[in-house]
Formats: C-alpha cells, sequence, structure tokens
C-alpha cells in the first residue's frame, strides 16, 4: 500500500468516526432528554397498607417530584397533603420523597379507593386502598349493654322460636314442661306431658328430641319418641307433634312404627321417604325451624334438611354428604335413625350408604346454621386448608359464595366497618361458645372481636351486622357491648332479635336471659 | 484469487457496527423479548388422584410426591432451585387442599391465599416440544408417564387422576387451551370430566327459582372428556352474580351443583371430580406394593380461573 492509498483509508476512517461521534452525542442528548421525562413523571414505593380508616394518615414514598405541582387524589378526590419531607433509607443511594395525607370520609369509604399522583405533567395511578369507617360509625345510634330479663327456670333449655319480641320458650325434660318467659320476665308453663293424648289415646314423651315455637307463638312443634298404653312390644313409636298454644289442642302430625326387630328394618318399611306427611316415615328430628310462611325446617340428626311445607308435603331438601360424617361402618342408632338392614350381609347400611339412598340434593358439605328469610344457608367448612364460610342459596340448593375467616393480625386495629374481605372479626368461630349469628332483614348479627376471660368463657366483644348483599360488615353499635359481669360460656347462644333491634341470649351458661339495651 | 471480506481489517465494518450499535443503544423503543424467542408453552400440573385422599398419613402425599419431566432426574429445568439442591416440582401434601398444583401460589405456601386467588391456574412456561412427564407418589413411588407434545402459546393443564381400567392404574387427563381476546359479556367455561365412575354427563344452566334455562353443553361428555361453552353474563345479578349450574346424566337425575362467578369475560375450568359411588382402590406404597383404600362417594367440582 502506498502512503497515498494509506492517507486516504485513514481519512476515511477519520471521517466515519467524526459521523459516529456526532450520531453518538446526538444519541445521547436524546437519552439525556428522556431521562428527564422519566425523572419528571412520579414513582412510588408501593409499600403502604391496603387498609385505612377515616383519620388515619397515608404515607407515600417515592420520586414524588413536590416542587413540580404534585397533586395526589385519592377515590378521584384531591387530598390535601400534611407535609412533605424526604428521607434516605439505609444502604441506599437514593433519596425519596415523603407525602403524609390525611384519609378523610369525603375519599368514599369501601374498596378500590383509587390513588393518582400527578406531578409536572404526568400522571401514575398507584395501588388502590380500602377505606373503612371511623370505628364509632354504627347501624344503631348509642352503645349497647346486656341487662337481664328473666332466669331460667332449673333444669329448662330454650327452644328455637323466633317470634320477634323476645319472648323465650325452654323446656325442661326431666318434667316434661314447656315454658313461656316473656320479655317482663314472667314464667309461665304452657305446655305439659298431661297434653299428649290422641287418636290412639295418651302418650308419655320417652325421649324429647327436639322442639320449637312458631314465629307468630300459635303452635308449639315437637318431634319425641313416645310410649302409647296398647303399645306393641316390638316396636318403637315416633311422633311429630303441633300443639295448638291458644286452643290447647294437640295434631300428631306423623305417627312412624320402627320396628326392634332386625329383619323388619327394611328398606321398604322406612319408606315412603317423601309425601304427605302423615303417610312418610319420619323417625329422630333433631332440630327444628319453623319459618313465618308456614314452612318448618327439620334437621335429621345433622345429616338431611327437610321441609314441610304449609300444605302438609313432606321432602327431603338437602342430603349433606359430608365426607367427615360419613363411615362404611354398619350405621349405629346414635349415628342414624332409622337403621336399614341389608338382607345379602344382614348388617346395617353404612351412613354412605344412607345418604347414597335416601333423596335430597347431596352437598359434600353440612350446615352450622340459616337465614329462613332470605333462605340462605351457612356452612363453616374447610377448604384449602383454611375454615371459610360458606353461603348456599336454598331455593336453587347452590353454593354461591365463601368468605375468608379472617381475624386480626399483630398490631392490627378493629376493622368492625369494612368490606368482608377486610372485616377482621373472624366470620367463623372456631371453639365454643360458637356464637352463631341471628338473621335480620337478610343479614346476620353476632357478637365478633370477642375477649375472652379463658377458653370458652366470652366477656365482651363488638356487635357486627354482616350484609352479604352488600359485602360489607358494619359495627352494630358504638363502640363494644358491655357485658355488665355476664359471661357467655361454652352452650350460650343468640335466641332472638326484637323489632327495635335488640338481642336476646343466654348467659351463665343458659341459666339467665339477657337482652340488650341502649346505655342511658 | 478469490477476494475475501476481513472482518478484524476492514474498517468499514467495524464503523458501521458501531454506528448502528450506537444507535440503537439509546433507542427508547424496545421490543418485548419473550423467553425462547416465543416458543413457549404454559404448564400447570395437578394431582387429582382421590385415592390418597382415604389413605394413612403415611400414605397420603405428604411425602416426595413429585413431578419428574423427560427422564433425566439430575437434569430437569427445576433442579438446584435457589442453589439448595431442593426439589421444587413437588405437589404440596397438605391436608384438605383442594389443588394440589404445581407450580403452587407465589408464597409456596397454599395457607397464605391472598383474596385476590379465585382458584387461580399457575403456570410453569416451558420450551415448546416433546415431553415425558413423570408422576411419582410417597417416596418417588412410580405412578404414571405420559408423552406429550407441547405447542408453543397454548396452556395445558395435566391432572393425575385415578383410571377405571383398574383398581391402582392412574391415567393423566390433559386439558389444553388457548389465550383469546377477552370478550366482554360472557364467561367462557371448560368443562373437564375428572370422575372415573360418574359416567356420561351433561351440564345446564339454571335459574334463580332453580329451573333449567338452556342446555349449557351440546353432547354429553365422559371420564377425561372435555366441553368448552360460552355462556351470557346477563341476568345473572339476579343470582348473586353467579352463573349457575348443574350436571346431570343426559336426561336424566341430578349428579351435582355449582355457581359461577359471572365475570365478565373471565375463562374458567370447572373440574367434575371425585368417585360417585364407594370404590375400592390400590395405593402404591412402594415400587412393588400396594394398600388398599376405601375412596368415599365424593362427587364434587373446582372452579379454577384460567384468564381475565
Amino acid at each position: 500500500m502506498d502512503a497515498k492509498q494509506k492517507y486516504k483509508t485513514m481519512n476515511h476512517i477519520l471521517y466515519t468516526l467524526g459521523v459516529c461521534l456526532l450520531l453518538s452525542l446526538n444519541a445521547c442528548k436524546d437519552a439525556d432528554a428522556f431521562y428527564e421525562v422519566l425523572d419528571a413523571q412520579p414513582e412510588i414505593v408501593a409499600d403502604y397498607q391496603t387498609l385505612y380508616m377515616v383519620g388515619d394518615t397515608l404515607t407515600i414514598r417515592g420520586r414524588l417530584n413536590p416542587k413540580n405541582n404534585l397533586l395526589i387524589y385519592i377515590g378521584n378526590i384531591p387530598v390535601e397533603i400534611l407535609e412533605t419531607t424526604t428521607e434516605t433509607p439505609l444502604n441506599s443511594p437514593l433519596t425519596l420523597d415523603v407525602a403524609k395525607i390525611r384519609i378523610t370520609e369525603a375519599m368514599g369509604i369501601g374498596r378500590d379507593r383509587t390513588i393518582r399522583i400527578t406531578s409536572g405533567s404526568s400522571s401514575i395511578s398507584a395501588p388502590a386502598i380500602e377505606i373503612v369507617g371511623d370505628a364509632n360509625a354504627a347501624v344503631l345510634e348509642k352503645q349497647l349493654q346486656l341487662v337481664k330479663v328473666a332466669d331460667i327456670p332449673d333444669g329448662a333449655l330454650p327452644i328455637y322460636s323466633r317470634n320477634g319480641k323476645g319472648n323465650v320458650y325452654a323446656w325442661n325434660n326431666d318434667s316434661k314442661k314447656l315454658f313461656r318467659i316473656s320479655t317482663d320476665g314472667n314464667t309461665k308453663e304452657v305446655f305439659t306431658e298431661a297434653n299428649c293424648v290422641d287418636a290412639h289415646g295418651a302418650f308419655t314423651l320417652a325421649e324429647f328430641n327436639a322442639g320449637a315455637v312458631s314465629t307468630d307463638e300459635h303452635y308449639f312443634y315437637f318431634s319425641a319418641k313416645v310410649n302409647e298404653q296398647e303399645q306393641d312390644r316390638t316396636l318403637e313409636l315416633f311422633k311429630l307433634g303441633r300443639f295448638d298454644l291458644q286452643s290447647g289442642e294437640l295434631t300428631i302430625l306423623n305417627r312412624t312404627e320402627y320396628s326392634l326387630l332386625r329383619s323388619r328394618r327394611t328398606l321398604a318399611a322406612a319408606q315412603p321417604f317423601e309425601g304427605k306427611v302423615g303417610d312418610v316415615k319420619i323417625y329422630r328430628i333433631t332440630a327444628l325451624y319453623p319459618d313465618s310462611k308456614g314452612n318448618v325446617y327439620f334437621s335429621l340428626m345433622g345429616r338431611f334438611l327437610t321441609q314441610l311445607d304449609p300444605e302438609g308435603n313432606y321432602s327431603y331438601r338437602l342430603n349433606f354428604a359430608d365426607k367427615t360424617l360419613m363411615s362404611t361402618m354398619p350405621a349405629t342408632d346414635a349415628l342414624f335413625l332409622p337403621l336399614v338392614n341389608n338382607p345379602t350381609t344382614n348388617n346395617y347400611y353404612s351412613t354412605v350408604q344412607i345418604h347414597q339412598t335416601l333423596p335430597g340434593e347431596k352437598l359434600n358439605y353440612s350446615m352450622n346454621f340459616m337465614d329462613l328469610e332470605a333462605m340462605q344457608l351457612y356452612s363453616k367448612v374447610y377448604n384449602a386448608g383454611r375454615i371459610t364460610l360458606r353461603v348456599t342459596d336454598m331455593v336453587t340448593r347452590i353454593p354461591m359464595a365463601e368468605y375468608p375467616n379472617r381475624g386480626r393480625a399483630v398490631g392490627e386495629a378493629i376493622y368492625a366497618t369494612a368490606s368482608l374481605t377486610s372485616f377482621n372479626g373472624n366470620l367463623v368461630r372456631q371453639v365454643a361458645p360458637y356464637l352463631d349469628p341471628i338473621s335480620s332483614n337478610g343479614k346476620l348479627i353476632s357478637l365478633y372481636f370477642p375477649s375472652e376471660e379463658q377458653r370458652g368463657a366470652v366477656v365482651g366483644g363488638v356487635l357486627c351486622e354482616i350484609d352479604f348483599d352488600q359485602q360489607k360488615a358494619t359495627r352494630y353499635a358504638p363502640g363494644t357491648l358491655r357485658f355488665n359481669d355476664y359471661v357467655l360460656e361454652s352452650f350460650d347462644h343468640l335466641l332472638d332479635i326484637d323489632d327495635e333491634g335488640m338481642l336476646y341470649m343466654t348467659v351463665n351458661n343458659r341459666t339467665e336471659i339477657v337482652k340488650t339495651n341502649y346505655i342511658p | 484469487m478469490r477476494k475475501e471480506l476481513k472482518l478484524r481489517n476492514n474498517p468499514f465494518v467495524v464503523v458501521t457496527m458501531a454506528v448502528a450499535m450506537l444507535l440503537t443503544a439509546c433507542s427508547k423503543d424496545l421490543p418485548d423479548v419473550l423467553p425462547a424467542n416465543g416458543e413457549v408453552a404454559y404448564v400447570n400440573f395437578v394431582n387429582a388422584g382421590e385415592a390418597f385422599l382415604y389413605g394413612s398419613q403415611e400414605d397420603m402425599l405428604q411425602r416426595e410426591n413429585r413431578i419428574y419431566v423427560n427422564d433425566s432426574i439430575n437434569n430437569a429445568p427445576f433442579d438446584s432451585y435457589n442453589h439448595q439442591g431442593r426439589y421444587p416440582a413437588e405437589f404440596s401434601g397438605e391436608n384438605g387442599l383442594d389443588i394440589r398444583q404445581y407450580p403452587q401460589h407465589f408464597t409456596g405456601n397454599n395457607i397464605i391465599v391472598d383474596n385476590s386467588a379465585q382458584g387461580d391456574v399457575y403456570w410453569l412456561p416451558v420450551h415448546a416440544g416433546d415431553y415425558r412427564f413423570i408422576y411419582t407418589s410417597r417416596d418417588r413411588t412410580f405412578l404414571h408417564t405420559t408423552n406429550t407434545s407441547v405447542a408453543r402459546g397454548t396452556y395445558y393443564q395435566l391432572y393425575l387422576v385415578e383410571s377405571p381400567e383398574s383398581e391402582e392404574s392412574y391415567t393423566m387427563v390433559e386439558a389444553s387451551m388457548q389465550q383469546g381476546e377477552r370478550v366482554d359479556g360472557q364467561i367462557t367455561i371448560q368443562f373437564v370430566h375428572l370422575s372415573p365412575d360418574a359416567g356420561q354427563v351433561e351440564v345446564y344452566r339454571v335459574d334463580a327459582e332453580g329451573n333449567e334455562v338452556a342446555a349449557a353443553t351440546d353432547i354429553p361428555f365422559s371420564f377425561s372428556e372435555k366441553a368448552t361453552i360460552s355462556l351470557p353474563i346477563e341476568g345473572a345479578e339476579t343470582t348473586f352474580n353467579r352463573i349457575l349450574l348443574r350436571f346431570r346424566t343426559p336426561g336424566g337425575a341430578d349428579l351435582h351443583a355449582l355457581s359461577v362467578p359471572a365475570k365478565s369475560g373471565a375463562v374458567y375450568t370447572v373440574l367434575l371430580r371425585g368417585f360417585a359411588k364407594q370404590t375400592e382402590r390400590k395405593i402404591k406404597v412402594a415400587n412393588q406394593s400396594s394398600i388398599g383404600v376405601t375412596v368415599l362417594p365424593d362427587l364434587r367440582s373446582t372452579v379454577r380461573r384460567v384468564f381475565y
């Protein structure tokens, strides 16, 4: 290569490098300009809580550029920024801007309150928060306390009666007497074994299985194993009775004979399962639930839910084919009645076979309580290792929703007025007293956030109303429920709610009835 | 002599490349980079075996219940997770868990499920191609092998379930789906029949009173088969914002009912699973031995959210 050519090549390279340099300078200018755009854009550390109460302070950290016309919107409302500061996190080269905001009711109570941060000409959306009402917003206006209504007569236990007045009915299984305890504290005997007379003559109550009083307090329904005077010695007898509390007349809705002989305990003998109430076979009913429309629902040993409609038709609604309630071993009379003999094996049907043979929509879980006005059934179920509250529609008999059982984390405030996913009062209580809620206008009311003296003795808490329709919980009365030294023990439970929204419940291990009252 | 292009000695090529690199270095519009150049398929493994739920604590899926990919145990894609030599392709043995899937929830703990989880399906991206998947039960007891080809852009749910063929055989039911555009105003459901003894079923939709409004699936489907339908969500506000569905034998008795959230555009998989009748099965406890268990009737469904 001669010198001229060498020079030409060098020139060429220099020229190209020059162009290159110019381009690169330009490119970096572009990049710098772009960084400026990026720097002007707000950026946040999304480390704030997901839930705030009205009055709480929300702290937003990040590159907020407060001098660049910073505006923050929560729930589309421009908010007042209390103060802006800067901080440098430990071991970090960054300096963060910090803005503090007071949560107000104007931002809107509820879930998905959007957060938008505008600085300069750019605007970003940050993770939304939920705002819950302040601690004293409640359904009722004033704080409640427990006051005594009456003592429960010795040996008697309250039975199901949702009359909406607070009148309580209690059954004494030793003296076979039913008492009416009215809200003024008066106790009156309204039914005794002496009332047990029907077409077969007088009968005695050998085993009282369940009782309930209708919503209008007109009828007392009961299910019992009975003894008639002329009874065949190879038979047991079960009766479903309806006693008119006004006229004193007893109607036997169903009389079912149950042979003591294994060979006669056939599947045919256990039928018909459904039909006119006088014709079907009804054995041991363990709970009775009359509704306000003239229906009565029955729990058959926790395994089936049956219904008697006002026209006298008896049908199986739900078959709780819950794996945890079933076994392949022959059933015993403690598990289910009637026992059905399998002639080929000469063994009684297992509970698996009972659930496979008897009618009713099969659910693979069982029920804990019902709302007979909203026609919903509630079950505490284990799902994915957690306990949840499952809601089943009783009309279609299809499960509709499931709610997590959220409790308070350490140091977390009480979110009594909050969406159902944030409510932290434990929708499901797993230890006695279970405090199963009472239904009112399609909502559930019970005591949540219980304070416990020891396991199984509740001495305080917050009444809340759970609204599944609106997916929210609301504190029922301001503050906590003042217990006035009453204690809810293992078997204590809610009884009724009256027109004024006052709750009735048993306390001190079902020895007394108390009601809620405003603290004057 | 042939003229050769020598890269190292040619300043034009070097300079041109430099310029090109400089120009792209500060480019503002970077294209998305997909792993494996977009040759990606997605899989979700589920141990839907029912008999395990009835074994003793020892025979349940607590111990080393795994999925191996191809047959090279040491070379599986999930080996040496976090440099701990741990094998993450393990199904959870959590008691009462409805779905034993891999991958699991991102926390790796099935107890901690955030409220947004709606039975979500989690996906493991793999290179599209042919695979051999090997399922094992406790203590790596061999259970079932399946050879599958996975196609790009396709989502595979692979269910290990009891085969009706014999009392100790298993099969893998594959439900695949492609992600389409979200269609508002409807939900799409893929039904997967995983019940070895429920027989042919069809699905129909019911209203708030429980009355049949329409047949949801036209053709009955049986074990290991799928049926996909789209249903309008209109009117769901009268049914708790859910779509109510019932399984029945073709034209016959109702078997099971469920409700699916009427979430506009969502795509779900609904599993019909469990045995309809009491069944005797065997659980392999070692490669040469098994124990007998009685499986209780528990025909049920599980709703899994797939897309949107």
